[in-house]
Formats: C-alpha cells, sequence, structure tokens
C-alpha cells in the first residue's frame, strides 16, 4: 500500500511552547484517517505543518512521497484543505471566490463546482459575510473539493453543519473516497470518526500516543459492562475493570481482559441482571485522556 | 497573474480615488492658488515674516523664494508627495495584510504557489497601481505647467520634480509591504497609513526646524527634494541613494517575513 503521509518525529514548538512532539504517523493511499484528540492537544499544528502553513521544529514529514516544505506547491496541487473555521475575503461572492480558488489549479473545476453546490444546497450568488456558518462552511467545503484532490485534509469539518448536512458531507467524503481521494481530517467529536474512518490516531498533548483500527478498537478491545444485583454491593474488583461505578445496586465498568475471570467474578454475586455491549468511542478513549 | 489580477481588482477604485484626489489638490494648489499667491506676493510676504521661523520651516515655508510657479511648487510638494506616500501605503498595506485581515490566510497559502510567488505578484500589483497613478498626475502636471506661461524649456525641471512623488512612493510600497507583513493585527489600513505619513512629516518638519544636513537623511519626504532639481538640475544622488537602500531593504525584510514566518491560525 502506498503511503500518502508519512511523519518521522515531526515536531513543532511554538517558541518554548509546546505544538506536536516526536510524531510518526503513516496515512495509506485510499484510507479515510482520523485525528482524534481533546482541544489543544496538537491535531491542528499536526495538519498545519504537514501544509506548510507553518515550520516544523525537527523531524521529517512528506506528501506523496515530496517534503512538505521543500516540494510544498507540486503537494498542493492534490491537496483540498477545510480549515476549522471559514473566513474568506470581505465584500465577495460565493460563486467568484470559488473562480478565484479554482484559478489556481490548471484544469476547469466549472462542472464540479455546480455538482458540490446543488449536492450542498448552496446559493452561490450570495454574499459570502451575509451567509450563515453553516453556508459558509459549505464554500468551505466546495472550495476544499472544486480540483478534485487527490489528498483532503479537513481540521474540524463539520462544525456548523446540521446533521442532515452533516449526513450529506459525509456521503460526498466517502465518494471522493471511493474515487480514489486519500482523506485526513481531524475531530474531537468520536461519533464523527466512528462513522467515517478506517483508522484513527490518538493525539494527546501533542504525542501521538495510539494509532488503531477502528473495527479493533471496537470489536476486540474493550466491553461495557453493566449487571444489577439483588443485594446492597459496596465494592466490586476484577482485572481489567476501570471506571467502575456502584449506584442504586447497579455496577458498570469498561472491561478489558479475560472474560472468563470476568464471567467467573459476576456469577460469584446475587445477579438479577446482565448486559456486555460494545462501548461507545468516547468511552473507550477516555482512559487515554486519564 | 491570477493574485495579481485578483489584488487589481480589489484596489482599483482606492488608487483611482487617491490619484483624482491628488490631481485635483495639484490643480487646485498651483492653478488655482498660485496665481492669487504671486497677485499678492507683498502681502503674503509680509504675513510669512510676521511668523516664527521655527514654524515656516517646519511646514517648509522658505519666503526667499516663494515667487515663480517653480519656486511655489517647491512649497506645495511636501503635501503632494506626502499624499503620494499615504496612497503607496494604503495600497501596500492593505494588498499585504488583505487575508490577515479576512483571517483567510489559510485560504491563499494552502494553494500550490509558492510564498515568494505570491509575494512578489501582491508588489507588482501594488508597483502597477501606483506607477498607474502617478502617469495620470505626471500627464496632468503638463497643462498646468504649459497654463502657468512659464517658459517651456523649465518644463524638464518641473517635470523632474513632481517625479520625485513617484520615487517617494515606491520607498513608501516598501515600508507598507514591511508593515502590512509585521503588524500583527492590522485594524485600520488607513491608520497605519495616516501614522505612517505623520510620522514621515514630522521627520521631514525636524529637518527643516533644525537645518542640520544631517536630519535629512531621516527626513524621508525631502528624499527626492525639488529644490535640489532646480539648483543642479537632479535629485541628489546620497538621498536617492538612502531611498533606494530603505526601499530595497524593507522589501526583502517584508519578502523573509512572508516566507519564512509560521501563518498565523485563525
Amino acid at each position: 500500500m502506498n503511503t500518502v503521509i508519512e511523519t518521522h518525529k515531526l515536531t513543532k514548538f511554538y517558541g518554548k511552547s509546546r505544538g506536536i512532539l516526536d510524531v510518526d504517523l503513516s496515512v495509506y493511499e485510499g484510507e479515510i484517517f482520523g485525528l482524534i484528540g481533546p482541544n489543544g492537544a496538537g491535531k491542528s499544528t499536526l495538519i498545519r505543518t504537514l501544509l506548510s502553513l507553518i515550520y516544523k521544529t525537527e523531524g521529517e514529514a512528506t506528501v506523496f512521497g515530496l517534503d512538505c516544505h521543500r516540494d510544498k506547491t507540486k503537494i498542493l496541487e492534490q491537496v483540498g484543505y477545510l480549515p476549522g473555521e471559514v473566513f474568506y475575503y470581505e465584500n465577495m461572492k460565493a460563486i467568484d471566490l470559488l473562480r478565484y480558488s479554482a484559478s489556481f489549479y490548471k484544469r476547469d473545476c466549472t462542472d464540479k463546482i455546480q455538482e458540490l453546490a446543488g449536492l450542498l444546497e448552496l446559493d452561490l450568488s450570495r454574499k459570502i459575510e451575509d451567509m450563515s456558518l453553516g453556508n459558509k462552511k459549505k464554500v468551505g467545503i466546495v472550495q476544499g473539493l472544486l480540483h478534485s484532490p487527490k489528498l483532503i485534509i479537513m481540521d474540524e469539518p463539520t462544525s456548523g453543519l446540521d446533521p442532515l448536512m452533516q449526513k450529506t458531507f459525509f456521503e460526498l467524503i466517502r465518494k471522493e473516497n471511493r474515487n480514489g481521494a486519500t482523506v485526513l481530517f481531524s475531530s474531537h467529536i468520536l461519533s464523527e470518526v466512528q462513522r467515517i474512518c478506517s483508522r484513527v490516531g490518538i493525539i494527546r498533548e501533542g504525542k501521538m500516543i495510539d494509532i488503531q483500527k477502528i473495527s479493533d478498537l471496537q470489536k476486540n478491545t474493550y466491553k461495557k459492562v453493566v449487571f444489577s444485583v439483588k443485594e446492597n454491593i459496596n465494592d466490586f474488583v476484577v482485572e481489567g475493570a476501570r471506571d467502575i461505578a456502584i449506584r442504586d445496586n447497579i455496577v458498570s465498568f469498561i472491561f478489558k481482559g479475560d472474560c472468563n475471570t470476568l464471567l467467573r467474578t459476576i456469577s460469584g454475586y446475587p445477579v438479577l441482571d446482565v448486559e456486555i455491549s460494545e462501548p461507545t468511542l468516547d468511552e473507550v478513549f477516555l482512559h487515554y485522556y486519564e | 497573474m491570477n493574485v495579481y489580477l485578483f489584488e487589481l481588482r480589489q484596489q482599483w477604485k482606492t488608487a483611482l480615488i487617491w490619484t483624482a484626489a491628488t490631481i485635483l489638490l495639484f490643480a487646485f494648489l498651483q492653478s488655482g492658488v498660485y496665481p492669487i499667491f504671486s497677485d499678492s506676493m507683498i502681502d503674503v510676504e509680509e504675513i510669512f515674516r510676521s511668523m516664527p521661523d521655527v514654524f515656516l520651516n517646519a511646514f517648509g515655508f522658505d519666503i526667499s523664494s516663494m515667487s515663480g510657479f517653480g519656486e511655489f511648487f517647491k512649497l506645495t510638494y511636501l503635501y503632494l508627495v506626502l499624499m503620494g506616500a499615504i496612497m503607496a501605503m494604503v495600497l501596500s498595506v492593505s494588498a499585504f495584510s488583505r487575508e490577515k485581515r479576512g483571517k483567510c490566510t489559510d485560504f491563499l497559502l494552502t494553494k500550490p504557489y509558492s510564498r515568494r510567488k505570491l509575494f512578489l505578484m501582491k508588489l507588482l500589483e501594488v508597483a502597477t497601481q501606483v506607477t498607474a497613478s502617478w502617469i495620470l498626475i505626471f500627464i496632468s502636471s503638463v497643462p498646468l505647467y504649459l497654463q502657468s506661461g512659464e517658459p517651456t524649456e523649465g518644463m524638464h525641471r518641473f517635470l523632474l520634480s513632481v517625479s520625485g512623488i513617484y520615487f517617494t512612493q515606491l520607498m513608501f510600497i516598501g515600508v507598507g509591504s514591511l508593515c502590512g507583513i509585521y503588524v500583527k493585527k492590522v485594524r485600520s489600513v488607513s491608520g497605519i497609513a495616516i501614522a505612517a505619513g505623520f510620522a514621515s512629516f514630522i521627520l521631514t518638519s525636524m529637518h527643516g526646524i533644525t537645518g542640520e544636513e544631517k536630519m535629512r537623511y531621516i527626513a524621508p519626504l525631502k528624499y527626492f527634494n525639488p529644490e535640489s532639481v532646480y539648483g543642479s538640475g537632479g535629485f541628489e544622488i546620497r538621498y536617492a541613494a538612502v531611498a533606494g537602500v530603505i526601499t530595497v531593504a524593507c522589501i526583502l525584510a517584508a519578502c523573509h517575513g512572508y516566507c519564512k514566518r509560521d501563518a498565523q491560525a485563525v
């Protein structure tokens, strides 16, 4: 599998402040890769370094096998970027901005602009400054995709979009992905990642602390266990359990470990009911942030 | 050339308004005020003689050389070049801070153009507007001279003096690019331009007040002084060189900042 994005010990400091530290990352051709982390974790710094908006302090970063700073212009011909917050020039209509954006690429983007605007129900004749946040975001989506990029990079892409439009947006991204585009996007909304990504990188305090397949995370790693008992229970301990909560004779926790040990331990109590389910990604990732 | 054309579209109205205002002021002073001024020269000189020397020197009034069209232009030059300098600053600061003001730096810098190319396109656009403006001012100064009744042999000196405005503007394009790139938050383009113009005027007045020749090195509105054109037939090389060095240094520093600095996050 070809690597589209590769970083090795990528580090960025803003003066003395930490941006990202020794980030190693590989994003493969055709995949949708999610970057998850709380605010200030370094997601945007990583993305902005890859886009050469900011300069790395140390380490290496390549996109399409090219150095992300030295070969910036070659790389950006094939990259579409949607920033977290969309701002554009004053007094411009959406269509004028999109035409200006299209003028940077050596191809006719007219049909694609119309197709995307139709799909997102965007009125191109309106001035951008008069648009709602959601509509501005749509302009951002169109300008990021109008040249059919091979790599789509998005930073918190769905903020400002209503749930219906989020659905349309994800369908659009999946379609671009099916047509060969690789996607990297950051989010702190885990359900977004769950919906669309094949792999996810967990970033915390500037460090990439784990990279996993979404399917692995959900199927093989953690279980959410809830059981109720007849009598009062003051304490519950089993190896592999965390976030144990006991309230009104109901015990709940996240479990990773030997299922036999779990069942044996639970059977030692006067159990009324038991439920073992897949945890949400929020619950799965919570321990990374502790 | 798309960035060049985009900037041209964004700025042509501003450039046109400033050019029209400069030409109108020029015409008003040289063909409206000058005839009245020359008709009542004795009274005017009397008024000026009653004023303190410091005041006259600060505002560039030289009583010994006020008669004649060219002499009167030396008097008005300071105000015309100030307008030209502010215009160049407005265009330059505006072009180089456009994305910063619109919080859309990410938009432009994620396009497949090198930062140096973007910088050069913006610089070329501002230079084009200022040059076009100067051509109009230059052309309009010909009939102003011809209708003054001055001998045509002296016209080349007058036109060369007018060109001093343009060379000063080129220097202020450099200063403007530096401000546009290095000033962290550009809240008001005209505010920065007027502040720079005002500071230049004060520095230039300082030279007038003190009369020290050394002070002229920091008097940016007098680097291309019409007095030297009328005196020696050309601009003084050392001051023109200072202007050239400032222009080049500002542009190089601005280009370095534009190419090497991290783009500010929104």
